[in-house]
């Protein structure tokens, strides 16, 4: 093993570098004022290494760190490198998304940008290990810093509140994974995918070995921790809330990102068809169908329900979680084109919910109002910032699955896979948790344009900042251009669905 | 032949799509010489662009180029892609549309020069060349809907332009949603024939209608399944060609045409008479596998016949018309109907060859009838003009020549592709042939008495002016009520195109000599070079037809002038004076007045739509306005599902205590419960 | 059902014995309470802070980065055993380590975590 071997995973080492020039840059400026850059040199981080996986994208699959058999614990493949382009953006946009306000709110700047870019790290682990071991390493780094991150704020009683919580409940569903980890390992003396595959592939292994069934079952748990899926969303919504809206955006977004991309390459990988056979794998099916059946219908009428915009998309995105998961039971089946779908869906949920969570971070920067503002508070908004409000229109309509926005053709991507699978009742319920979330998404633009204005409200105070506007641009012509021209990226993820094999 | 990859083609819809982009973000703040600039550059840089790419195709020896510019939908077993193409038919559409268009560009900066509103019309106008480039340039049918939708789009916004105008923006309305009823025909067209030949490529349809092997088998596998194909494509064609009534305002679907002359004058020219209008017959010719005598021979028959129809039909309204630009507008409708009829009997080139022609002189008449009314302070009832020959040459020497042309009098360019058609006309089916002839001679009477009511005889707009102008002035020149009027004289930027549009109109019809012009040793010994044009398109529509002899051709050429020059001659004759107080006598009573009626009110037909569609539509959409909507929809369906949902979202909130030991409790039962399920 | 039921059923009955006594030991045993009987029995002393004290959180700041270091130094005494099989790329390797390591003391040390006051 050579040191050029380790390049495929330069991006994450870059990521890494920054990070502690960060926190570096962080303790020897002792002025406030000299802080500033932090945001610029997160964003330069970011930069250089999505340059890098642009460079990369098209190299053959690297497999990094073999261990005994001669089965590597990082694989760094298409789908990998895909997910890892998927994950810088979000976290470059999150940085973009955040100076202003974290400037204002006084926050560590050094280690406000350095765990975010820790965390990316962390998630291009997930998504590139083959090895549950190695997967955990990654997923342990990225929670870690995703907590620290929600706990920012350390006067503010909501935030340490959302920060505990989650760390709590967090702390928790990994206790069940790791145990689920026990198990496997117990069963089948491996923790690679490989051999996870290996012994699955007769069909009956699973009843043979209740063991290995109750141990996956317990990752999958694991899994739906992450994603917030219904009944293990509780944490999500005052996790959301109370931390720094663009971490409650990058949040939302990327450690979903992960998690999904991971529980995908572990289905088609791990699981290797064993969850189609009529032996004991059907449930897994009919398991993924349930979490996603109970996450559409509860996330969608809870987020029905709020009066504070940040929760009702708190909620929609437990929402979105049980639309991915319609993707995941049509991989399940075998169904590879859903994997395409499900990677083009992430990209315009990344895109359009970190776009959503920006303009709420814009306008309590500018309004000067607490975050869990109502709908109410936002009466006439769109005539006073009307290039923010339109922004969120063009957001919140993408997040509501209407054309010509990238929202619509991810719907349509993971359907049109489900239905071929045959899952007509599933994407019945999608569609119909789609329409009540028409409902809840057009309630904002009403709030923003429809509404009668109280009174002449404050004038803006607060400058806007360059850095967040661009963010917020990136983040619009993603909605737009996935939304006119999918081909692109659908081509992209179908490369990187057959370079899993 | 394989379509060379040309990938400069993207450059003349991208150019005045920057421009309109330009124009529509920053216009507003950017100089008045700034904003010409930029519309100019935009329509000229795609003029331009389209005579490289003319020239490349000429040098590979006329093989078509292509663009695939992105792959643009992949749905299940249907991929479209986003492909511009080029051939010898796209050639001739996409010149006249960025070459007129061009023109039309510099002629609209003299006529809209007071107009607040300046950028705003040359953001839509740089659009519409971006629309239509791509409606001639797409190389499927759904690259070519998007086009299709932006010219419509586009002349949408024009006809309104001046919104604030109820009459105006009416007018813009009515055009629209005739439009759409056109454009669900084409869109079923279109489905249909993607749903028989998995594509909506022109190539590769072209290649499935060669390889059908027999037209009268009835099909077992597909959607179509228990149809034949005849049928399926007979079915596509009619759809398609509602979609072209629509766009090309064809009988039933015209109505919309004369309503549009709301818009600015410049737009009338461009839009609803030398470009977008013949969309419909470009579609047709360009579809001619499928629309052709052979392959759908019903079809055929009724384009060609509603053609002919329109033709006549719609020149009759003209005669009795006194706005300048409504007799304009049906004479658009008209001519129109010659391409219809041209297409329909299968003689492509010769419909787009009148295509050419009439985009020229349509244009030079449009331009021409736009400096009268701009001179006469926007003035357009043609009982208050009169004897501007003398005050304004330019116009009327070029007005004159494109109503000779019009009228098809030789040797001036309507003269021959009017021929070309009544020739085959006359061939296939003598009494479409009679049609066409007989809307010729009302052609030439109308124009005549155009041309007797504008330039000669006596000025009458100083006295009437103002007082009771019945229809509505083009918005920014109307003003004043003073006795003597001042004429705006057309300045050098309106009198350039009109020279150069009349000089069109004049010699166009050197592109395509009928084919008894073939004589030996009259050009330098040479023989003259007939039927260029055909040969041109013959790639696309296949080689030329000789059909008549050349007595009988002489024959009827002969006999169209003469008929073209009595009855613009009397027309004149009637109308110099002004409006006729012998015929105002004759029309007052008895038959003729009746007829004198219902040709001004057009046939009633604007009326008996109202009536028959309009009115029970509405009455329908306020019964479901006025009760299914508020109680079955919205009491029912919507606030009754609505309050299902909320209702269960709070009957689970209240698991979201915030309390974290219940989360805990929470997942530990969902845990527990997962397990005990699954083994 | 399987070869765990066994297991099962030796936890709920475990369970179920040890459940059972504890409920009858609340419900059948004589209960007399007063205020005194309530207190906190302190060697007969009666208690003087609440039992639950509270500590310093520098402590824990102490003890956490304590474990942190501990924990890494850890990993030097594998790499010490097969280094020469390892050669410069784990030499490398662990140099990359530790200096990651050293950055992280010298961002402790320079945030002021290793202050006592």
């Amino acid at each position: 093993m050579s040191v050029n071997e380790l390049l495929p995973l330069l991006p994450a080492g870059v990521l890494v570098v920054f990070g502690l020039l960060l926190l570096l840059y962080e303790v020897f400026s002792n002025q406030s004022e000299q802080r500033r850059y932090s945001a610029h040199l997160a964003v330069l981080g970011f930069a250089i290494a999505l340059t890098v996986v642009a460079f990369q994208l098209r190299d053959p699959t690297a497999s990094l760190f073999l261990g005994p058999g001669g089965l590597a614990s990082l694989v760094v493949d298409a789908f990998a490198r895909v997910a890892f382009i998927l994950l810088m953006v979000a976290g470059l946009v999150a940085c973009l998304l955040s100076p202003g306000y974290a400037k204002n709110a006084g926050h560590s700047l050094g280690e406000y940008y350095g765990l975010l870019m820790f965390s990316v790290a962390g998630m291009m682990i997930m998504v590139s290990a083959a090895d549950l071991a190695t997967f955990f390493v990654g997923l342990e780094t990225m929670s870690v810093a995703v907590y620290a991150l929600t706990a920012l704020r350390r006067r503010d009683v909501r935030s340490t509140e959302a920060a505990l919580k989650y760390f709590l409940m967090g702390a928790f569903a990994t206790a069940f994974f790791l145990f689920g980890l026990a198990l496997v390992f117990g069963t089948v003396g491996s923790l690679h995918l490989t051999h996870l595959a290996e012994a699955m592939s007769t069909g009956t292994t699973l009843l043979r070995e209740p063991l290995l069934h109750v141990g996956l079952l317990l990752i999958l748990v694991g899994f739906a921790f992450k994603v917030a899926a219904f009944p293990f969303h509780m944490w999500a919504p005052d996790a959301y809330e109370g931390a720094p809206t663009p971490v409650t955006g990058f949040m939302a977004v990327a450690v979903k990102t992960a998690a999904f991309v991971s529980l995908l390459r572990l289905i088609v990988v791990g699981f290797d068809g064993a969850m189609s056979s009529q032996t004991g794998g059907a449930s897994w099916t009919v398991l993924l169908e349930a979490l996603s059946i109970s996450t559409i219908l509860v996330g969608n009428a809870l987020a029905l329900t709020q009066r504070s915009i940040k929760r009702m998309l708190a909620y929609s995105s437990v929402a979105h979680s049980g639309y991915v998961f319609i993707g995941l039971t049509a991989v399940a089946e075998g169904e590879a084109s859903a994997g395409a779908g499900i990677l083009f869906y992430l990209a315009a949920y990344t895109a359009m919910t970190l776009g959503a969570f920006g303009v709420l971070a814009y306008l309590e920067r500018r309004e000067g109002g607490s975050e869990a503002e109502r709908f109410g508070a936002y009466a006439g908004i769109g005539f006073r910032h009307p290039a923010a409000s339109a922004l969120m229109a063009l957001f919140v309509v993408s997040l509501a699955g209407l054309p010509p926005t990238g929202g619509f053709f991810g719907k349509l991507f993971v359907f049109s896979a489900a239905l071929r699978a045959g899952h007509t009742g599933l994407v019945l319920i999608g569609v119909l948790g789609s329409v009540i979330g028409v409902y809840y998404y057009l309630r904002v633009i009403v709030a923003f344009y429809m509404r009668d204005v109280p009174e002449p409200g404050p004038t803006p105070s607060a400058t806007p900042s360059a850095e967040l506007g661009f963010g917020l641009l990136i983040a619009a012509i993603l909605v737009v251009v996935l939304g006119v021209v999918p081909g692109p990226l659908i081509e992209l993820g179908r490369a990187a669905i057959a370079s899993l094999g | 032949m394989r379509p060379e990859s040309y990938s400069l083609l993207y450059l003349i819809p991208l150019l005045p799509l920057i421009g309109a982009a330009t124009l529509t973000l920053v216009g507003a703040r950017l100089p008045k010489a700034l904003v010409v600039l930029v519309a100019l550059g935009g329509s000229l840089g795609a003029f331009a662009a389209s005579i490289a790419s003319t020239w490349v195709f000429y040098r590979l020896q006329e093989t078509p180029l292509e663009a695939v510019l992105w792959e643009w939908i992949a749905v299940g077993r249907y991929t479209f892609d986003f492909t511009l193409g080029f051939d010898a038919l796209t050639s001739a559409l996409i010149l006249v549309v960025t070459g007129v268009g061009f023109l039309i560009h510099v002629y609209s900066v003299g006529y809209m020069k007071e107009d607040p509103g300046f950028f705003r019309y040359f953001a839509y106008l740089n659009f519409f060349i971006f629309a239509m480039s791509i409606l001639a340039l797409g190389r499927s049918l759904p690259v070519m809907f998007i086009g299709w939708e932006g010219v419509g789009l586009a002349s949408y916004l024009l006809i309104g332009f001046w919104y604030s105008d109820p009459e105006k923006a009416l007018a813009g309305k009515k055009a629209f949603i005739v439009n759409r009823i056109g454009d669900f025909g084409f869109l079923i067209g279109i489905f249909t024939l993607v749903g028989l030949f998995g594509t909506g490529d022109f190539q590769l349809l072209k290649e499935a209608a060669a390889g059908l092997r027999d037209l009268d088998e009835v099909l077992k596998i597909g959607i179509f399944a228990g149809y034949t194909p005849r049928a399926v494509i007979t079915f596509a064609c009619l759809s398609l060609f509602v979609g072209a009534c629509g766009k090309s305002a064809q009988i039933p679907l015209y109505v919309w045409l004369p309503d549009a002359m709301a818009g600015p004058t410049p737009v009338s020219a461009l839009i609803h008479a030398a470009t977008m209008v013949t969309a419909g017959v470009y579609m047709v010719v360009r579809l001619n596998f499928f629309f052709s005598p052979s392959v759908a021979p019903i079809a055929m028959h009724v384009i060609a016949w509603v053609g002919g129809l329109t033709a006549i039909f719609a020149a009759s309204i003209g005669l009795a018309q006194n706005d300048i630009k409504k007799v304009l507008a049906y004479s658009t409708v008209s001519q129109l109907g010659y391409m219809f009829l041209a297409a329909g009997l299968g003689a492509y080139s010769a419909a787009v060859f009148h295509l050419v022609t009439h985009a020229f002189f349509k244009a030079c008449l449009f331009l021409g009838s736009g400096a009268v009314i701009h001179a006469l302070h926007g003035e357009q009832d043609m009982r208050r003009m009169g004897g501007l020959r003398r005050p304004l040459p330019v116009v009327f020497w070029t007005f004159l020549i494109s109503t000779l042309a019009l009228a098809g009098v030789a040797p001036l360019a309507g003269f021959f592709s009017k021929d070309a058609i009544l020739a085959r006309a006359f061939d296939v089916s003598r009494p479409l042939w009679m049609l066409g002839f007989l809307g010729a001679g009302l052609t030439a009477l109308y124009m005549g008495r155009l041309l007797g009511l504008t330039f000669f005889g006596s000025a009458r707009y100083n006295a009437a002016h103002g007082a009771d102008v019945g229809h509505g002035a083009d918005a920014a020149h109307g003003h004043g009520t003073a006795k003597e009027i001042h004429l705006h004289k057309p300045d050098l930027w309106m009198r350039t195109p009109l020279i150069l549009l009349g000089a069109l109109a004049a010699v166009a019809g050197l592109l395509n000599l009928p084919h008894v012009f073939h004589l030996e040793g009259v050009a330098g010994g040479h023989a003259l070079e007939t039927q260029w044009f055909d040969h041109y398109l013959s790639s696309v529509v296949g080689a030329p037809q000789v059909l008549l002899d050349a007595g009988i051709e002489w024959l009827l050429m002969g006999v169209s002038v003469v008929w073209a020059v009595f009855w613009l001659f009397a027309g004149y004759a009637i109308y110099r004076r002004g409006p006729s107080a012998t015929l105002e006598r004759a029309t007052r009573s008895g038959p003729a007045r009746w007829a004198h009626v219902v040709l001004r009110e057009k046939w009633f037909v604007d009326e008996v739509y109202e009536y028959v569609i309009v009115i029970p539509v509405r009455t329908m959409a306020s019964f479901f306005a006025l009760f299914i909507d508020p109680f079955v929809i919205d009491g029912l369906f919507v606030k009754g599902s609505a309050l299902g949902v909320r209702s269960s979202g709070r009957g689970l909130s209240w698991l979201q205590t915030g309390n974290i030991q219940s989360y805990a409790t929470v997942f530990v039962v969902a845990v527990a419960a997962i397990i005990l399920w699954a083994v | 059902m399987h070869s765990y039921g066994t297991l099962l059923i030796l936890l709920i009955i475990a369970l179920g014995i040890a459940g059972l006594l504890h409920t009858l030991g609340t419900v059948l045993g004589p209960k007399a309470r007063n205020p005194l009987k309530d207190q906190p029995f302190e060697c007969g002393q009666i208690a003087k802070r609440p039992l639950r004290q509270r500590i310093s959180v520098k402590f824990y700041v102490v003890a956490l980065l304590f474990i942190l270091f501990d924990m890494e130094v850890v990993f030097l005494y594998p790499w010490a055993v097969v280094f020469k099989d390892l050669g410069w790329l784990g030499f490398w390797s662990m140099i990359t380590f530790t200096s990651v390591l050293v950055l992280g003391l010298v961002y402790v040390w320079k945030k002021g975590a290793l202050d006592w006051e």
